[in-house]
């Protein structure tokens, strides 16, 4: 998470192992910091989790795509279809105090404004908040609905102190799907029934291409595949599908970039490619439901929303 | 704001501020007593949580792995202080870089037996669900943090104030030598209260579980909250630490719930407050000569 120390190794990968093409990149943080050292190397880069819009936006570049997702993309539909489908009309936003939190509620926000809903109030605790008590108290109970975007740590306690305050009988919970995210479903506990989520991957999704990977992944790694899981997938599937395309050619950097820009295949999420302006990714959005089934915790898709429906756009 | 809402906050207050009461009394005992700064004690609070975890999976016990788990960190905590602290008493820097190394390999040695994936302490069974309180809902178990708080704030006071051990230590803080000379073996003493403090802080690992959740970083999280509180209680009064505690809490919690957009700042904001104040802490004397 150290820009600094993110900068010394990418040297060290281009500099001295002089690797071709670089992926990964789990903060946004980090990608900035070596957006530039990148680009001017004219290194490919794979982004496969980094979501801060930018990085595809204003900072893009013809050498950096995303298999991931941009901070408001797959939250984005959620406002359309809190209201439309689930007719609720004021609800309460909670995010974390930084960046990405404030980006994905900025995502929700935009749609469920633009359909005529009414956010009544705006909770951002600060990122790794222990006790969420004192922000719980006060949510507005006039409220429809709550909707929250949290992730690793955060998710689990939320979640939980969610139901102890009593909220979860009252309000009903909106989320983006890092809440609910896989690995933290068995510690969140029946805690998280009922949460409504959006997101670009549900390791319950009952497709061919998803049944192997979850099949495989639990064979491999004794757990179930979350969202982390499909993005590291597709960001190495997608660079064996350009490595193919150009005969393993990597030599002429431009034949490659336009190799990776026009991969297509379907990856454990659904339908996979590239929007080929932005070089962001583009996908399917899941509307998820938390249920237990079989004793176990699961997100089912309860509707999927086309790519070509999903009114999100790169901010400029 | 409504009455129940101020009534929820201030049971949240409390509560956390017990809470980190449970954290800030083994760091004051240890500080304030020996005079030794551990930096390992966020991890003594990390190993009770990650321990307990592994305890209730075991055997489904909250209390076995309450007992378990202190138990065993307070035993780590022995041989730490026996075979290292011991030799470095009144070398205050370089009882900073061993123990900061300790935490580190305390953090390795978690990473590699429970990984990096967050977990979560189940509640005790009893203690599960939430309580209409004047038509406010509050979870039952934060009310059991609060009165296992109160009680072992009055046993430890108890201990230091009441019994010979109490005696026998404040003496030997004040001089080492003459307590020895007096034929009372100081050091076993030292080693006690270096366990009792790991003890508590396993403790309060244990018992602030199922609120923090187990994860990597929840050390260090917790060493700046328990270091905080004892600056602002004063350094080595228990009597400190509960004002201290109890004073965070409220700042925090009303703060959070007033002020938002200054949540990160509002313990640093008490913590200069109160030293702008009283230079020493809420109740710490002022040692030096």
């Amino acid at each position: 998470m150290n820009p600094q120390v993110a900068l010394q190794k990418a040297r060290r990968l281009v500099d001295g192992e002089n690797v071709d093409i670089v992926t990964g990149i789990v903060s946004s943080t980090v990608a900035y910091a070596l957006r530039d050292y990148l680009v001017e190397n004219k290194v490919p880069v794979i982004i496969a989790n980094a979501g801060a819009a930018g990085l595809t936006g204003e900072k893009g570049s013809k050498y950096i795509f995303r298999v991931s997702f941009a901070n408001g993309q797959y939250e984005y539909p959620m406002g359309d279809y809190a209201y439309n489908q689930l007719n609720l009309r004021r609800v309460v936003v909670m995010a974390p105090d930084y960046a990405a939190g404030l980006e994905k509620a900025r995502g929700f926000m935009d749609s469920f404004r633009a359909n005529g809903g009414e956010i009544i109030q705006e909770i951002y605790p600060k990122l790794g908040t222990t006790d969420y008590g004192p922000y719980l108290a006060q949510v507005n109970k006039e409220a429809d609905a709550v909707w929250v975007h949290f992730s690793g740590t955060d998710c689990i306690r939320f979640v939980k102190q969610y139901a102890d305050y009593g909220l979860k009988d009252i309000l009903p919970l909106l989320a983006t799907g890092d809440l609910v995210d896989e690995s933290a479903l068995p510690h969140q506990g029946d805690a998280a029934i009922g949460i409504v989520s959006s997101h670009h991957y549900s390791a319950a999704l009952d497709t061919p291409e998803n049944r192997k990977f979850v099949t495989s992944y639990r064979a491999k790694y004794g757990e179930e595949p979350n969202m982390y899981a499909d993005q590291g997938y597709v960001a190495a599937r997608v660079i064996v599908e350009a490595l193919e395309a150009t005969g393993g050619d990597i030599s002429d950097t431009e034949k490659f970039l336009s190799a990776i820009r026009n991969v297509r295949f379907t990856a454990p999420r659904g339908p996979f490619k590239f929007d080929p302006e932005t070089q962001n990714v583009i996908f399917d959005t899941y509307i998820q439901k938390t249920e237990k089934i079989h004793g176990k915790l699961v997100n089912t898709v309860i509707k999927t929303i086309p790519a070509a429906e999903n009114g999100w756009s790169q901010p400029k | 704001m409504e009455v129940t809402q101020i009534i929820i906050q201030v049971l949240n207050s409390i509560s956390y501020g017990l809470l980190l009461f449970l954290l800030a009394a083994g760091l004051s005992l240890i500080f304030g007593l020996m005079g030794v700064i551990n930096l390992a004690y966020g991890s003594f609070f990390m190993l009770g949580v990650y321990l307990s975890l592994a305890v209730i999976e075991q055997t489904g016990s909250f209390i076995l792995a309450l007992l378990g788990a202190a138990t065993a960190v307070s035993l780590v905590s022995m041989v730490m202080e026996v075979c290292f602290i011991r030799k470095i008493y009144n070398r205050e820097l370089d009882q900073v870089l061993l123990t900061f190394g300790f935490a580190y390999i305390f953090m390795d040695i978690v990473r590699w037996c429970w990984g990096g994936t967050p977990q979560s302490l189940p509640k005790p069974v009893m203690l599960q669900g939430s309580i209409s309180i004047l038509g406010a809902i509050f979870p039952v178990y934060r009310l059991a943090v609060i009165f296992v708080g109160i009680l072992l704030a009055l046993v430890l006071w108890l201990i230091v104030e009441k019994t010979r051990m109490g005696v026998i230590i404040k003496a030997g803080v004040d001089d080492k030598e003459m307590v020895s000379g007096l034929g009372i073996n100081i050091r076993l003493y030292f080693t006690l209260i270096f366990a009792l403090g790991a003890f508590l802080a396993a403790v309060g690992g244990v018992l602030g579980g199922p609120i923090t959740g187990a994860y990597l970083g929840l050390d260090s999280e917790i060493l700046v909250l328990a270091l905080a509180v004892v600056v602002i209680g004063g350094l080595g009064t228990l009597k400190g630490a509960f004002l201290g505690s109890v004073l965070i809490g409220f700042m925090e919690t009303f703060g959070n719930a007033f002020f938002p957009n200054y949540a990160m700042m509002t313990i640093y904001i008490t913590m200069v407050a109160v030293l702008v104040l009283k230079p020493n802490g809420l109740l710490g004397k002022d040692e030096r000569p």
